[in-house]
Order: C-alpha cells, then structure tokens, then sequence
C-alpha cells in the first residue's frame, strides 16, 4: 500500500497519571499540554485538554489511546484520536521507562490516527485512514502521520 | 511508512441490515455468514458474526499467532457482489 505525508505531530506531556494495576493491565494517563503539528496541507497547534490513556498489558504490549483536540493556524478545530501499539525488546523499553531518549528504529510504536472535523477546508481529514509511526521522547512523543492512499 | 501482505480476507454478507437513520447517520450492518482469508503466516475460515473494519486488529491466545496481537494492520478492501475483499497488509 501506499502513505504519502499528512504532518509530523509534537505533543508534550504533563505529570502522568498512575492510575495502576486494573482488571486489563497496568494504567498510566498521560495529559497532553500543548504541541505543534505540521505538513504540507495542515499546520498549527495542539491544545491542552487532551490525553494519551495507555494500558500495559500482560503480554508487555503497551495499547495507547490518543485523544487531541488541534487547532489549524487558519482556526479549525480537529479532533483527533489514535490507537497505537507499543514494544519491544525489555532493554530497549527499560531506556525509554527511564526517560532516554532512544533510537525509534529499535522498537515497534505505530498508530492509527482518525479525525473529525466540521471545517469544509480539512473536510478531506474526515475521509481517510492514517498510519503513523512514534518516537518516544522524553518530552512527549513525536508522530509522523502518513495518509493511506 | 512501509507495509507487508499479511493477508487476504474474503467475507461473504447475508441481506444488509438497513438500521436507519441514527444519531451519528444513517447506519447500515452487514452481517457477516461465513468466509475465509489467506497468507503466507495464517490461512482459515471466517466464523459467522461481526462486521466491516478498516483498521483491523487482532487478538489470540494461540501462542503460534501471538504475533498477530503486537502488530497494526491495514486493509483495503475492495466491494463485489457476494461480499467484500479485503487485502489486509500488516505494518511494518
């Protein structure tokens, strides 16, 4: 299948949440303050409000679950929500536990972004699946979001 | 971005079920009756019951196919008369 580039997203996380051990696996809440996203077709702002719930399984794949709300330079809104999946070798996902920033290649973190939104210019956001791929860094992740063509 | 085939997944439908206009539009299910997906890691039958997806996910508690739940996929599906086909790519 093809991707081509939709925007390369920055989100910064505050104080995380551990919410603990619940029924599914181990829960941490991670509130989203702010952020910055770019492409050719969007660009603008993330606004605070939103979050990334994340669940730790027990087979070690953590589930994230990314609701943001982002606000385009010219001033529409886009909900956005993205299930991903994280994990990889327990070394690997020791450094990032520990805040290192560690090379994205060495570990598996894809979501599946969708959008929502009521403007007529990003209306085409409404009608189209997209992958990303993450990078974990110790200020918050960075999302590189392709259209599927 | 890259992808792999993971699959083929060919469903076969019953008569939709047209449940009208709803909150969030007018919503149509297809029931699902039966069908069956092949590739070069997995190869089965589809049990009767679910419905469409665009972003497919898996879960097993088959140790040969705990792959499947590590691992996002995407499918493109094409629409023919006896039910769709979904081409099914895991991503990589």
């Amino acid at each position: 299948m093809d991707f081509q580039l939709l925007m390369t997203l920055h989100v910064a996380v505050g104080a995380v949440q551990k919410v603990g051990a619940v029924p599914h696996g181990t829960r941490v809440t991670a509130p989203i303050r702010d952020g910055r996203f770019e492409g050719p077709r969007l660009r603008g702002q993330v606004l605070p409000g939103g979050g990334d719930w994340t669940l730790l399984r027990g087979d070690g794949v953590l589930e994230l679950d990314l609701r943001v709300t982002l606000e385009t330079d010219d001033g529409a809104l886009i909900h956005m929500t993205s299930f991903g999946l994280r994990h990889g070798l327990p070394d690997v996902i020791a450094a990032l536990a520990r805040g290192e920033h560690v090379d994205p290649d060495t570990y598996y973190f894809r979501t599946t972004p969708r959008f929502e939104t009521g403007h007529p210019k990003y209306a085409f956001l409404n009608r189209l699946v997209a992958v990303a791929s993450g990078d974990r860094r110790p200020e918050g992740p960075i999302y590189t979001v392709y259209e599927i063509l | 971005m890259r992808s792999r085939p993971l699959m083929t997944l060919r469903l076969s439908t019953a008569p939709v079920q047209d449940i009208g206009a709803a909150p969030r539009g007018t919503r149509v299910t297809f029931p699902i009756t039966g069908g069956s997906f092949e590739g070069e890691r997995l190869r089965g039958k589809v049990l009767p019951g679910g419905y469409f997806r665009t972003v497919p996910r898996f879960e097993t508690a088959e140790p040969k196919y705990a792959f499947l739940n590590r691992l996002l996929a995407i499918g493109a599906a094409e629409i023919r008369a006896d039910g769709p086909v979904h081409v099914i790519e895991e991503l990589l």
